[in-house]
């Protein structure tokens, strides 16, 4: 883990709401893994005061450039958008706990709800490199706010729905879950906490193993301030986890989903 | 050109700088070794513990509002045996002053507490009399100036490490407080715990943090904190730890000409991990430019000036 300054090379609006920042971070790129993010610095005021969260989509460790998607949601990630290349932008990482990947190739099951697809890209990169069989389900409220859908299907059999029907098929991506049917080895899922329930629900009943990526706004990122509290089960109780450092990828049977 | 003296004294403690961190902003002090040698700190002030561990409020727990953080983690923490028995031996590796910081729901468990720590190996009690984020005990102590003389004297009788107080600053006459917690045996005291505040959800249409009152950090509360320490310092013989939005070495020595002996970053860390060193090399710059030999110079010189 640092903190570092590290160059902008590029910003690129991919859709109406998201942008693709890249940046060069060597050390950054060498030790990442799918499913860790950064916590960025917006800007060197105090208003925002915090950093803020950001998955890191995707990196080159030969090129030493790390990518990050952003959805403009309010002013931080306004003020990313409008980051300009040249510029330099503060940056700690990586941090957190990733995605589990097993050794032994399978089948995996995908799903991104919204911004929520940005961390499964690099995860699906790694997965086909170790030649697992992939099929992607990417959903949104409408067709602008979808993650990288071209992209995905060049790694796999990619399956879209939009709420309004302005991309795929028109409905809930819990929806789309009878049409992926298969067996998995691995489930794995970021997005709004409502789909990620529901798909906790079918995975349990198809007997799938799922991974989780949670959504908790922090101060920290590292495990000081216990702001990110995710209630988990435990033994027989209910404890409070650090999103920030014990996820932000949990089983979704450690969850309790009920809040 | 001599080096400069940036000891700093809090009671029979003697920090080597100045600079310490706020309890509930650096955890453990373990996370923070990550990004660089917390040996180089005055000292590190734990989460605040109590003798039984504590699962805290429900979230959300955190906020930000204009140049602040609204917190209401409600001291969750581990508790004191497990503090002792798994985390400070890794600490006391790094070669710097730990600082436990101690709340209770009632005046007994206090005494328990500091009981606790006397043969420990750690370098000061703190007891927080100020948390705004739990139901019993916590800020009820730091609120009235009886209660609050009587957990000092409690923690008193139970040990003979410096004992500071953390004070609260949602009351109308901190200097009142301040000197009973002198007169019942405190070495030093803390200025200031978080302002009571809280943030409306306009999507959601209800209170922003799950507890619905929260905890006013950072910045925005540094007008107030400065104050504090300035009406304290004056009142009160003890030497006085300052925080409160301290995000610079230009605001750490506001703090200093204040009054304060020892400064605290809170909320700071989470905006610039690296920020404690950087106020320690901040405060060494500004002394080798005024031509100042010995911080302690600085300590108060601001009303001494009036
Ligand atoms: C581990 C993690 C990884 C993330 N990865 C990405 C990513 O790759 N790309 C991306 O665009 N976003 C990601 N996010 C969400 C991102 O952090 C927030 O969108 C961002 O902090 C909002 O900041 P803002 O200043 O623009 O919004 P604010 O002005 O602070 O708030 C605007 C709106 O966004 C909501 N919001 C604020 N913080 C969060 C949050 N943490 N999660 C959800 N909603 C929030 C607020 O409730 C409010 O409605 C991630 C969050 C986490 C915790
Ligand atoms: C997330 C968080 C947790 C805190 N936990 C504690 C605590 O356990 N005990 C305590 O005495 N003060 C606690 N505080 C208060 C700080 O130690 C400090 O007094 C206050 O935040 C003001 O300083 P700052 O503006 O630099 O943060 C906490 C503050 C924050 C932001
Ligand atoms: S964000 Fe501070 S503990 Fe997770």
């Amino acid at each position: 883990m640092e903190c570092n300054k590290v160059e902008i090379l590029a910003v690129k609006a991919v859709s109406q709401h998201y942008y693709l920042l890249t940046l060069m971070a060597p050390r950054l790129a060498r030790s990442v893994r799918p499913g860790q993010f950064v916590q960025v610095r917006v800007a060197d005021g105090l208003d925002p005061l915090l950093r803020r969260p950001f998955s890191v989509h995707d990196w080159d460790a030969k090129q030493g450039t790390v990518a990050l998607l952003v959805q403009v949601r309010g002013k931080g990630s306004k003020m990313l958008a409008d980051k300009r290349p040249g510029e330099r932008l503060d940056v700690l990482g990586p941090l957190g706990r990733g995605f589990e990947i097993s050794e032994t190739k399978g089948r995996a099951l995908l799903v991104g709800g919204g911004i929520g697809a940005a961390p499964l890209w690099s995860l699906a990169r790694q997965l086909k490199d170790k030649t697992w069989d992939l099929t992607v389900l990417l959903g949104a409220s409408a067709d602008s706010l979808l993650v990288k859908a071209v992209d995905f299907s060049h790694l796999a059999n990619t399956i879209i729905a939009t709420d309004d029907g302005s991309a795929g098929i028109k409905g809930k991506i819990t929806k789309l879950l009878p049409l992926a049917a298969s067996d998995y080895n691995q489930v794995y899922a970021c997005g709004p906490k409502p789909m990620l329930a529901a798909l906790a629900v079918w995975t349990k009943a198809a007997g799938f193993p799922l991974q989780v990526s949670l959504d908790e706004v922090m101060a920290c990122g590292m495990g000081v301030c216990l702001g990110c509290a995710q209630p988990v089960k435990h033994n027989k109780s209910v404890n409070y986890a650090k999103v920030c450092t014990q996820g932000p990828v949990f089983d979704a049977d450690e969850v309790v989903w009920n809040e | 050109m001599n080096s400069i003296n940036l000891t700093t004294k809090l009671g029979a403690l003697t920090l080597k700088n100045p600079v310490v961190t706020a309890s509930g902003t650096f955890g453990f002090g373990l996370e923070y070794a990550q990004l660089f040698d917390i040996g180089m700190l005055g000292g590190v002030v734990v989460k605040g513990l109590t003798l039984n561990p504590r699962p805290g409020n429900p979230p959300p727990r955190i906020v930000e509002t204009p140049a602040g953080l609204l917190n209401a983690i409600g001291l969750e923490n581990p508790g004191l045996e497990s503090f002792l028995r798994d985390t400070l031996p890794c600490l006391k590796e790094y070669n710097v002053p730990v600082i436990v910081n101690i709340s209770g729901n009632t005046i007994d468990e206090y005494a328990a507490m500091a009981a606790g720590l006397n043969e420990s190996g750690v370098q000061a009690v703190e007891v927080n009399i100020s948390c705004p984020n739990v139901k019993q005990g916590g800020m009820v102590f730091g609120t009235s100036p009886e209660q609050a003389a009587q957990v000092t004297a409690a923690v008193r009788a139970n040990t003979a490490l410096p004992l500071i107080v953390k004070l609260s600053p949602n009351v109308t006459d901190i200097v009142t407080i301040a000197q009973g917690v002198a007169a019942a045996g405190a070495d030093a005291i803390s200025l200031i715990n978080t302002l009571l505040g809280m943030a409306i959800d306009v999507q959601r249409k209800r209170p922003a943090l799950g507890n619905v009152f929260g905890g006013l950090s950072g910045p925005a509360v540094k007008p107030v904190a400065l104050r504090m320490v300035w009406q304290v310092s004056q009142a009160v013989e003890l030497p006085i730890i300052g925080m409160g939005g301290i995000a610079s070495s230009q605001d750490a020595l506001e703090f200093i000409l204040a009054g304060a002996s020892a400064v605290s970053v809170g909320t700071g860390n989470f905006i610039n991990p690296k920020l404690t060193v950087e106020i320690i090399e901040g405060l060494a710059e500004y002394c080798r430019e005024e031509g100042i030999n010995d911080i302690s110079d600085l300590i108060g010189a601001a009303w001494r000036r009036q």
